[in-house]
Formats: structure tokens, C-alpha cells, sequence
């Protein structure tokens, strides 16, 4: 097989970093939206229904946004 | 919520409500937090034998930007797991009345079953506590068989003092049949 017919892709890592940051974005809100429902409609108490969501959103918002930073002053 | 959803009988009462044991949570989680771990780990690493790991001179100082965007990209993943843990976990729960058992089994997120079982077609309920931890800490795999087809069979693992939940059950489908009984003797 001769390995020489695929061109070999340079992108900056910029453009790298962006797409990682793109793609854990969009999973992260399909996730949240995902969770938020399943605890909205099957959550039998609504004060650990109040806690987990609270917990989730304090805990990975402050990441998410610490990512966004780092992704555009990379 | 979930008990407006299933819709309780009128004059029907909840006896208990029970959910898996907590070791079997903090086990799960434990997997999570080790993960959650692994960036620093191999940071350490890095930082105490940068030339023997990789054959390279790698300063960490001048990646710190892109290591603070991976390690948060990787926690959000973790996190992300542990909260789907949790709420497999939460959700997933064995409710007993005073006339069903009512399983809600949480498998995947888009994967929900909820069975009822009503107490008066329960034939037999065992239950088994097998291996060091669960003998210690009284939790096991509860079974029931009901009359009819054998899909109608259940069986939960990690359930807490299974024990317990075996006399609770077996107690309030004894006092169902006798209730059973009174009604249709008075009919007849």
C-alpha cells in the first residue's frame, strides 16, 4: 500500500484546539440538556433534584469556561 | 415528579422505598475519581523525569495554557460520567405499596423500565448476599418469582438489607391476600 497518496493534514493548533473546544461544548450541552429532563421528569425529590443539578452546573460551568479562555489565547 | 407519573391506587400506601446500597455508588465513583486524577498523574510524571519518559526537552512551563485546556476538557468528560453514574443510581428504584412492587430501572438514559408487580401474583422471593462486602455490609441480589410468564420474573442487585426487604414484602403480601380473602368471601 503506498502511504505516499494520502497528503498529510497540517493544521495549526489553533484550529485543533477550537475543534476540541467545539466538540466538548457540544456535548456537554447535549449531556445537560439530557440530565436537567431526566431529573426534571423521574426525580423523586426535589431537593436532590435541586442539589445534583446545582452541583453540576457549578462544577462544570466554571471549567467549561476556563476552556473557552484557554482556547482562544492559545 | 416520578410518584405523580406512576399514579398510587386510591387508598394505596408506600411501605418503602429503596434504591441500590451505597458502597456500590462510592465503588463506581471511586473508578471516576481515579480518572478524574489521571492528567495530574501524568503531569507529576512529566515534571519528575521529563528526560527519561520522553527523549525530548519538554518544559511544561511553556504548554501551560494548553495543559490547563486539556486537564479542563478531560474533567468535564469525568465529570460528565460521574454525574451519569449518579443518576442511574438516584433514579433506579424499588418501590413497595401495600398492594404492588412497583421496579424502576434506570439502565440507560434513553433505557427506563418500570415494571409492577401486584403482590397477590408474587409466588416466591429469595434473596442471596455473596462475597466479603456484601456479608459485611448487608446488601445482596433480591429475586421474585410471579405467576405467569417467566419474563414477569425480577431480580435486583445491591439492594441494602435485602433481608429486610424480603419479610417487608413477604408481610405485605400476606396481609394483601387476607384482605383479598375477606373481600371475596363477603361477595360470596
Amino acid at each position: 500500500m503506498d502511504l505516499s497518496q494520502f497528503e498529510t493534514i497540517n493544521l495549526p493548533l489553533h484550529t485543533i484546539i477550537m475543534l476540541v473546544f467545539y466538540f466538548v461544548l457540544g456535548m456537554y450541552a447535549i449531556f445537560s440538556a439530557i440530565l436537567y429532563y431526566h431529573w426534571k421528569a423521574y426525580g423523586n425529590d426535589t431537593k436532590i433534584t435541586m442539589y445534583t443539578l446545582i452541583l453540576y452546573f457549578s462544577i462544570t460551568i466554571p471549567l467549561l469556561i476556563i476552556m473557552a479562555i484557554m482556547a482562544f489565547i492559545i | 415528579m416520578l410518584y405523580e407519573k406512576i399514579q398510587l391506587e386510591q387508598g394505596e400506601a408506600i411501605l418503602t422505598v429503596v434504591r441500590r446500597h451505597w458502597f456500590v455508588i462510592v465503588t463506581e465513583l471511586f473508578g471516576i475519581f481515579f480518572m478524574l486524577l489521571i492528567p495530574f498523574f501524568i503531569l507529576f510524571l512529566l515534571a519528575l523525569f521529563p528526560h527519561r519518559l520522553l527523549n525530548i526537552d519538554l518544559s511544561l512551563a511553556h504548554y501551560t495554557k494548553l495543559i490547563t485546556f486539556a486537564v479542563s476538557a478531560w474533567s468535564i468528560l469525568t465529570i460528565m460520567t460521574a454525574f451519569t453514574i449518579w443518576t442511574h443510581y438516584f433514579l433506579d428504584l424499588w418501590i413497595v405499596t401495600d398492594r404492588r412492587i412497583i421496579l424502576v430501572d434506570q439502565i440507560k438514559f434513553f433505557n427506563r423500565n418500570v415494571s409492577m408487580f401486584r403482590l397477590e401474583r408474587l409466588q416466591d422471593i429469595e434473596f442471596h448476599i455473596n462475597g466479603v462486602f456484601p456479608t459485611l455490609l448487608n446488601f445482596g441480589t433480591i429475586e421474585a418469582q410471579t405467576a405467569g410468564a417467566e419474563e414477569s420474573n425480577f431480580r435486583s442487585t445491591g439492594i441494602p438489607d435485602p433481608r429486610g426487604l424480603q419479610a417487608t414484602i413477604q408481610k405485605a403480601m400476606d396481609a394483601r391476600l387476607t384482605t383479598l380473602g375477606r373481600v371475596t368471601t363477603m361477595t360470596e
